[in-house]
């Protein structure tokens, strides 16, 4: 009934950890809702320090497998484990383990794109000092510096692209979930993404990110999934 | 450190949302407003109906409780029903964001708007059996600890509303369908 997704292991791909363990074991997870089958059986798996890309047509359930990654969307079979857990977005410690941003987060009009991102931090930071160094050092990572004044509504497209990402990018995580990051972005600012994800791989994290540029895929990808549509 | 992360960004959001003098005033005109055209209206009709000789007899008749009872159980449906379009556990859409995807505990992060929404909730509930009260202690020999009893138990309902609210954000959409039941129970 369902083509099985499997994936691909790049020349460049990093080895297993020390321990063997993978950090992401995702086991023939498919999805359904209201008999619409929205994700056909994936199997794969990440190690620490791994960036897996996901391809695929539209339609072919590179969300429905992020969306189930981060919690939000129950698999209708097969399971998922990150860091040996079960998937459970209720959890604070899942909460820190897992950071995703599957399309742009809310915004709030009245806060500048500072405030927002020092926001974030400080719900991960104890103190001010680390707050401002983690904000400020985002924002350069982002070439957000010189809009740090501005309001979400004086943004481009793609400035409020690059805002999402680093609402998401300011926080500490071991799994990095992106959906379609390079949204509206121009080549450079592609470049900045993928530096900003290679620096978060060498720290040890492991990203999941779903995408459709191949120069992004080429810049970044250990490991990729290819999603063929459910049928 | 919980505390402390919490506070440092309720300070970050309430730092860009300071109230100017104009937005003060306007806040007690509006409240102003609503006390003189809807709520002391409202209250004066409940305590002319309360107090009155049909409310008096109404409310001192052997079918009273029952009706209560059912009140009481179509407030809790209700707060079911709500619970699916519109929780007290409630923040505006980024700090809510922000807060409930770090690891900060959710039960610590929204626990100051369901206290104000509870409170809100047991508030109203206490006030109007509280007039209730007073009207039936003044004008039919009710007893006052009956009629503090009486009050007791709204303040009691208005918290197992506020739970059943709650409960009503928390769970999946089919399972709104619980009211149901409890009104048939009660029936």
């Amino acid at each position: 009934m369902f083509s099985t997704n499997r994936p691909t292991t790049h020349a460049s791909a990093t080895p297993r950890s020390p321990a063997g363990s993978p950090l992401i074991e995702v086991d023939a997870v498919s999805v359904t809702a209201y008999k619409t089958h929205l994700l056909a059986a994936t199997t794969f798996t990440a190690e620490p320090g791994q960036i897996t890309v996901l391809r695929g047509e539209n339609g072919s359930g590179k969300t429905t497998l992020l969306r189930t990654l981060a919690g939000s969307v129950r698999p209708t079979t097969g399971g998922v484990l990150i860091g040996g857990n079960p998937v459970d977005e209720r959890d604070p410690q899942f909460r820190r383990t897992v950071a995703a941003m599957i399309g742009l987060p809310p915004m709030a009009s009245d806060l500048t794109v500072f405030d927002h991102v020092a926001l974030v931090s400080s719900t991960w930071e104890d103190d001010p000092g680390s707050v401002n160094s983690a904000t400020g050092r985002v924002l350069d990572d982002f070439a957000l510096t010189s809009l740090r004044s501005r309001y979400p509504h004086e943004l481009s497209s793609g400035e409020r692209q690059l805002f999402g990402l680093a609402l998401v990018f300011v926080r500490p995580f071991d799994v990095l979930l992106l959906d379609e990051p390079e949204q509206r972005l121009d080549p450079s600012r592609i470049d900045l993404l993928a530096r900003a994800m290679l620096n978060r791989r060498s720290a040890g994290c492991t990203i999941v990110a779903a995408t459709h540029s191949d120069h992004l895929a080429r810049r970044t990808a250990d490991l990729t999934v290819t999603l063929e549509s459910p049928r | 450190m919980t505390a402390r992360r919490l506070a440092a960004a309720r300070g970050i959001w309430r730092g860009r949302h300071t109230r100017t003098i104009g937005d003060e005033a306007y806040t007690v005109y509006a409240a102003v407003l609503l006390g003189l055209v809807v709520v002391a209206p409202g209250l004066r009709a409940v305590w002319i109906v309360a107090a009155g000789p049909r409310g008096v007899s109404m409310l001192t008749s052997d079918g009273a409780s029952c009706a209560v009872a059912w009140c009481a159980a179509a407030l809790w449906a209700g707060g079911l029903l709500l619970g699916r379009i519109r929780g007290p556990a409630l923040l505006p859409p980024f700090p809510l964001h922000a807060l409930t995807s770090s690891d900060i505990t959710r039960a610590v992060t929204l626990r100051r708007p369901l206290i104000r929404s509870t409170t809100v909730i047991v508030a109203a509930l206490t006030g109007g059996a509280l007039l209730i009260g007073a009207a039936l202690v003044t004008r039919s020999g009710v007893q006052l600890v009956d009629a503090t009893a009486f009050v007791v138990a709204a303040l009691a309902t208005g918290i197992v509303t506020a739970l059943t609210w709650l409960t009503g954000q928390g769970f999946p959409a089919w399972r709104s369908l619980w009211p149901w039941p409890l009104l048939l129970l009660r029936a």
